[in-house]
């Protein structure tokens, strides 16, 4: 489990953070939505051991996050970026390989294919194996990056470590087919391996669904915290996010369906 | 067909396959040049202890300076593609972003500042030294273009190359003031260092820049992965588990000395930083496991070519090399500015 505790942020004047706690569990998902400037990405970045914190701490499996070295914190988990600028001709193989760059020992030609194939057929990229990564689209680079993810996180396997995967939007530029793809991918992936998720998400449809935890969050504190149905209320939405919706059961799952209303008809939704 | 060339074509840029055309090409050239020399000279010479004119020309001129132009071409050449991997752009390199013109400055500052005293100090000391002093110019505008060009954990490419630039052209002018006041020996050496030449090679030359090249090299090589994983960013690579500032203050130093002895020795001799890996990276991708020992090694085969063209084309007259690598170079950078298409494969 990942523990936070009281932690604040400050980049140069700004203080992002402010005296936030949560847990992160293995084999749960953790979702925080929030506006722009709410720090979500800030808050992700601090958990990965990106930033250095004001005050507070984080506790890693029982490890201070701060007397771990980057390396063995790249074992235990693998950060999905929202995007990734390359400016020269990268081979998607090259580039999922870079998963195994956290292994301890030098990986053996035959274990690093294995690994390199199975995380391409997972993300359904196996025949954009020799593509250069720059000539595919958002979703696609989105989906290579994924495998590159799994490579990290498989390429070490410690039966009694626990693993994480932080997601920064990863449905971002996806369409929704591939959305839904992706989250069936990672759900799947979280109850096999046991692997926690902490993910941003804006769409918060997608977030009902996906999450075990919902965290909201307002100009860099810890507005709500719970089960999707216990945060994505319409008061929550309109007095956190500032948007006027009407909340439903989801016709299918076990979670709130929420419809957004324009500001222009919000006196229908009254 | 196709398959056949593919295969040919694997198989030559295969690094066994580029050491043996390495080899080739330095036993075959050892034959250019302003004096002919038959083969058996050339056997002679080699393997046999005998003494005379063309013996001489090979062991003391010619086999030195292929060997030279070799270890420089190699040097250039992987620096360029370490500098292309810092700053995560495929248009750096070591001219373009002004670090041959402070190495370049820092050479000449040593040539006028401290000329009475090389002349006293022996061959070997005083081109140690000045090699230095360009080691030292290298590394200060390699980090102070580094400085300018970041935000953000970003390398803005427009600043890099205008700060460039910049530095090109002020120590461009503190030159141009040296050069004025230089005396007339000083005036030779200074212009054979800006147009840059091979034509002294010499057996200390290559004491001296044979182990620094070679072992940068080799150092440089253990990086690749670290390489490969900032291309796709510094915080990416961080969150590989790569201590991306201790990789990058290695890469500036290491890449520094190799530059600054490169310089040092032959002086300017532009663009190979450019070319060279950018050629490779066009048929192999980037893949710094590969394209640092393949640089070096085809680094070492165009600048030993290019060096042979240079002392042959105007003979008995030389032209200086880094004309010579400057008229294909700069044209070819061209091509890359223009060349927009975008590519769906490797070619």
């Amino acid at each position: 489990m990942i523990e936070v505790k009281d932690i604040s942020v400050r980049k140069g004047k700004h203080q992002i953070l402010k005296k936030l706690s949560l847990n992160i569990r293995p084999g749960k998902i953790t979702v925080v939505v929030g506006n722009n400037g709410a720090g979500k990405t800030t808050l992700l970045e601090s958990l990965t051991g990106a930033n250095s914190l004001e005050e507070g701490e984080i506790i890693w499996d029982r490890i201070s996050l701060n007397k771990m070295n980057l390396k063995n914190l790249a074992q235990r988990r693998a950060v999905l970026s929202q995007s990734v600028k390359v400016n020269f001709p990268v081979i998607v193989s090259d580039l999922v390989k870079m998963g195994t760059y956290v292994a301890d020992e030098e990986l053996s030609e035959k274990k690093i294919n294995t690994l390199l194939d199975h995380a391409l057929k997972d993300v359904e990229l196996y025949a954009f194996k020799d593509r250069v990564f720059n000539t595919l689209s958002g979703g696609e680079q989105k989906r290579v990056l994924l495998a590159k993810c799994l490579v990290q996180l498989n390429c070490c396997n410690w039966a009694n470590v626990n693993k994480y995967i932080f997601l920064d939007e990863p449905t971002a530029s996806l369409d929704i087919q591939q959305q839904y793809k992706l989250i069936e991918k990672i759900k799947y992936l979280v109850k096999r391996r046991n692997i926690g998720v902490f993910a941003i998400f804006h769409d918060l449809n997608l977030a009902a669904q996906f999450a075990d935890e919902i965290l909201m969050l307002n100009s860099g504190k810890l507005i709500k915290r719970g089960s999707p149905r216990e945060v994505l209320t319409s008061e929550n939405l309109k007095t956190v996010l500032g948007i006027h919706a009407i909340v439903q059961p989801h016709p299918l799952y076990d979670c709130p369906h929420i419809t957004t209303i324009p500001y222009s008809i919000k006196k229908v939704s009254a | 067909m196709n398959i056949v060339l593919d295969h040919i074509k694997e198989r030559i840029l295969s690094l066994p396959g580029l050491v043996i055309i390495l080899l080739t090409v330095m036993i075959t050239m050892l034959f250019f040049g302003a004096y002919t020399i038959s083969v058996s000279e050339v056997f002679a010479a080699i393997f046999e202890e005998k003494q005379g004119a063309s013996n001489f020309l090979i062991l003391n001129i010619r086999l030195p300076r292929i060997l030279l132009a070799g270890l420089i071409g190699a040097g250039l050449s992987v620096s360029g593609a370490m500098i292309q991997g810092l700053f995560r752009n495929p248009l750096a390199d070591q001219t373009l972003i002004g670090v041959t013109s402070g190495a370049m400055l820092f050479a000449i500052l040593s040539i006028v500042f401290m000329g009475s005293l090389l002349v006293i100090l022996p061959a070997f000391i005083s081109q140690f030294f000045v090699a230095l002093f360009a080691f030292l110019g290298g590394l200060l505008t390699t980090f102070l273009v580094y400085r300018i060009s970041r935000q953000h954990g970003q390398v803005q490419v427009g600043t890099m190359l205008l700060a460039g630039i910049a530095i090109s052209a002020f120590a461009a002018a503190i030159s141009g003031a040296f050069i004025y006041i230089s005396d007339d020996q000083q005036l030779r050496d200074i212009t054979f260092w800006s147009l840059g030449s091979l034509s002294g090679a010499n057996w200390t030359q290559l004491a001296i820049a044979g182990p620094i090249i070679i072992i940068g090299t080799l150092l440089l090589t253990r990086f690749d992965k670290s390489l490969n994983a900032i291309l796709l960013g510094e915080q990416e690579a961080a969150y590989l588990g790569i201590n991306v500032g201790r990789v990058k203050k290695s890469i500036i130093l290491l890449t520094s000395l190799i530059i600054g002895i490169c310089i040092g020795i032959s002086g300017i001799i532009g663009f190979i930083g450019l070319i060279i890996p950018h050629f490779l990276r066009l048929l192999k991708g980037t893949d710094f496991t590969y394209l640092i020992k393949s640089s070096a090694l085809v680094g070492a085969i165009f600048l030993i070519l290019a060096d042979t063209i240079a002392r042959t084309i105007i003979s008995p007259a030389e032209l200086p090399i880094g004309i010579l690598t400057a008229l294909i170079g700069a044209p070819f950078f061209l091509w890359i500015l223009v060349r927009n298409r975008p590519r769906k494969y490797i070619l």
